[in-house]
């Protein structure tokens, strides 16, 4: 489950900050990409919550700020919905 | 349609013509675009989309739409009452709800001045801004009313985020993207040129349930029970549309005999008059269904082509790029799609005694059609054998409405394309102008008004149009020359060349036309010696 995550998550990644191939997106964080402005952030939220139905709340989101946090927002969201 | 899969239909989308449009709404759009550009993809199309800077849908309303701009609004409660914005808190001193209405229907007037755009309306949870509980959840019931007069469609609430909306501006929930995309996609496709005129229907399995040439007429099920229910629903819907002038057509794999047999049979809401033409053969349906399209005239992107059988739909689909396709439904639940789908594409603001009468004047074009091969003096004796009765009517007083429908309805034999309201021609006659007709009969029946010509008090024909179902008869040559008796012998044309009107650039072609920089003139006693038998062609009754 974790991998099968991930690899959505590098493709979400990948087309929201529109990476370049050589780009590992598992490297980016919101303080170091140019392209992770409000408005990417709010592309990779949608993004998120389109790909995995799930819902973001505010909280999340602003703890969001990295490919590691949306990994651990993800598989936590995806847990407490199966619980 | 999730992210990712929205992603892939990009990717294996192998390009098409571009489909450019306004998106206009108020929140961020930049979470719907991927959704659109995919919807775009699944039907052939590269959308290109211009959206508003976040937060100015009020002000572009107060700028005039741009000419060529296709438009599509995307519209929220607060679009349509400002107090009804969430990120706002609560006003402090509530207006009544007759207030709050009629700025609502304020505001829904004003974007229906641009271009009568289509809408789409996602119903969100509204504030309670007014101190009765009730009618503040009024206000909900009165707002959707407001856009569903207007046929704009209505998305659930469900398709907002408040949380979204507070954290980003975006108030769209991310699971409603893919179907908020495939809408405003279909709408601004159905925003195209040309609404539909003819519905072709497949039989077997959709006009009845079973198959004639399997389980004969008495294995079918068309009636109000069983099986037969959404098929029975179904045939009244055509029915309906018949009578509201489109054009009903069958095409189905079968013998002609046994394809008809069911619509004869008691019961069948549908009977084989109620068709322009039944197409029984065992060709492809794409073959058929084009063969129709050249005997009536009409051009395929406004035909629908309705067929339970997908592979049957791929097949035409892909002959004839033009039509669009309509799955019959599996079951009843599916039932409500597919007629709100048709009932949109054949939409009709007023009908007309014509409109009425069309499936009966399509049957006689078909029935009195110059066969492929006869020209010249073939064609004249062809033509005279058809007994044709042209009545001409001077319309510049009394009823003239059938004149200017046709007038701002005809594309093809049209001298300009020009548009013009009822109250220009009133004036154009109030300035000496006139308002000449003609209606068309042969042995096969009437045609009805076939022809309009609106003559400016300077004796410049200002609109000439022809409806196709009567080209090849000489008409408009008749006419000229009956009207050269009552014109200046040199006759100037406001002659506009427009992307449809290649029929009547045929007919221009006629030495006795002249071009000239601002229109066409038309030397009338040399055109009038040229085709006085065309004139012989027709028993005329005029003033």
């Amino acid at each position: 489950m974790p991998m099968e995550i991930e690899s959505r998550l590098i493709e979400i990644f990948s087309a929201v900050f529109e990476l370049p191939a050589e780009v590992d997106p598992r490297s980016l964080d919101r303080q170091s990409s140019e392209r992770w402005d409000s408005l990417g952030h709010t592309s990779l939220v949608t993004a998120l919550e389109s790909e995995f139905e799930i819902s973001i709340g505010t909280a999340d989101s602003l703890e969001l700020d990295s490919f590691d946090s949306a990994m651990m927002i993800v598989e936590e969201l995806l847990t407490e919905r199966q619980g | 349609m999730k992210f990712l899969e929205a992603r892939r239909i990009l990717a294996s989308f192998e390009g098409g013509p571009p489909l450019d449009f306004l998106l206009g709404m108020s929140g961020q759009p930049e979470p719907l675009l991927p959704f659109l550009q995919a919807a775009a993809a699944e039907r052939g199309f590269e959308a290109r989309v211009r959206t508003l800077p976040f937060n100015t849908l009020t002000q572009t309303l107060h700028v005039p739409p741009e000419d060529d701009e296709t438009e599509v609004f995307l519209l929220f409660p607060w679009d349509l009452l400002p107090e009804l914005d969430w990120r706002s808190g609560f006003p402090e001193a509530p207006r009544s709800l007759h207030e709050l209405l009629e700025d609502a229907r304020a505001v829904m007037e004003r974007i229906r001045s641009r271009k009568r755009p289509p809408l789409l309306y996602v119903a969100s949870p509204i504030p309670e801004v007014l101190p009765n509980h009730h009618a503040s959840r009024a206000i909900d019931h009165h707002l959707r009313a407001i856009v569903e007069e207007v046929g704009g469609d209505v998305f659930p609430g469900d398709a907002v985020s408040l949380e979204s909306l507070f954290r980003s501006g975006s108030p769209l929930a991310s699971s409603a993207l893919g179907s908020l995309a495939r809408g405003i996609i279909t709408a601004v496709l159905e925003r195209r040129p040309s609404s539909g005129k003819v519905l072709v229907t497949d039989f077997d399995n959709t006009l009845w349930h079973g198959v004639v040439g399997e389980d004969g007429v008495d294995g079918l099920h068309f009636s109000a029970s069983g099986l037969g229910f959404i098929h029975f629903v179904y045939q009244t819907f055509i029915k309906r549309l018949k009578r509201a002038g489109v054009l009903i057509a069958g095409v189905t794999k079968n013998d002609p005999d046994l394809a008809t047999a069911p619509l004869e049979a008691e019961g069948s809401v549908l009977v084989p008059n109620d068709f322009v033409s039944i197409l029984a053969s065992y060709n492809a349906k794409s073959s058929q269904i084009e063969e129709l399209a050249r005997q009536l005239n009409l051009g395929l992107d406004s035909f629908v082509f309705v067929d339970d059988n997908p592979v049957e739909l791929a097949e035409v689909g892909k002959v004839l790029p033009d039509i669009r396709l309509v799955q019959f439904p599996r079951d009843a639940a599916e039932l409500p799609r597919m007629i709100s789908e048709l009932s949109r594409f054949f939409h009709r603001e007023e009908l007309s005694d014509e409109d009425r009468e069309r499936t009966e004047l399509y049957r006689r074009r078909v029935a009195g059609l110059v066969p492929k091969d006869v020209r010249g003096a073939d064609l004249k004796d062809f033509l005279k054998g058809l007994e044709m009765r042209l009545t001409v009517r001077d319309r510049s007083e009394g009823d003239r409405q059938r004149a200017v429908q046709l007038i701002n309805k005809t594309n093809q034999f049209n001298l300009n394309g020009i548009r013009v309201p009822d109250d220009e021609v009133e004036t154009l006659l109030a300035d000496g102008g006139r308002l000449f007709t003609a209606s068309l009969s042969d042995r096969h029946g009437s045609h009805g008004e076939i022809l309009s010509c609106l003559v400016d008090g300077d004796g410049t024909i200002r609109s000439l149009v022809m409806s196709c179902r009567v080209f090849q008869r000489r008409v408009e040559y008749a006419f000229l020359v009956w009207l050269s008796d009552r014109l200046p012998s040199r006759t100037r044309l406001a002659y506009v060349e427009t992307e449809r009107n290649e029929p009547l650039r045929r007919f221009l072609r006629d030495p006795a036309f002249a071009a000239e920089d601002d229109g066409v003139t038309l030397d009338l006693e040399a055109f009038a010696r040229a085709h006085r038998d065309d004139l012989a062609l027709f028993d005329i009754e005029s003033p």
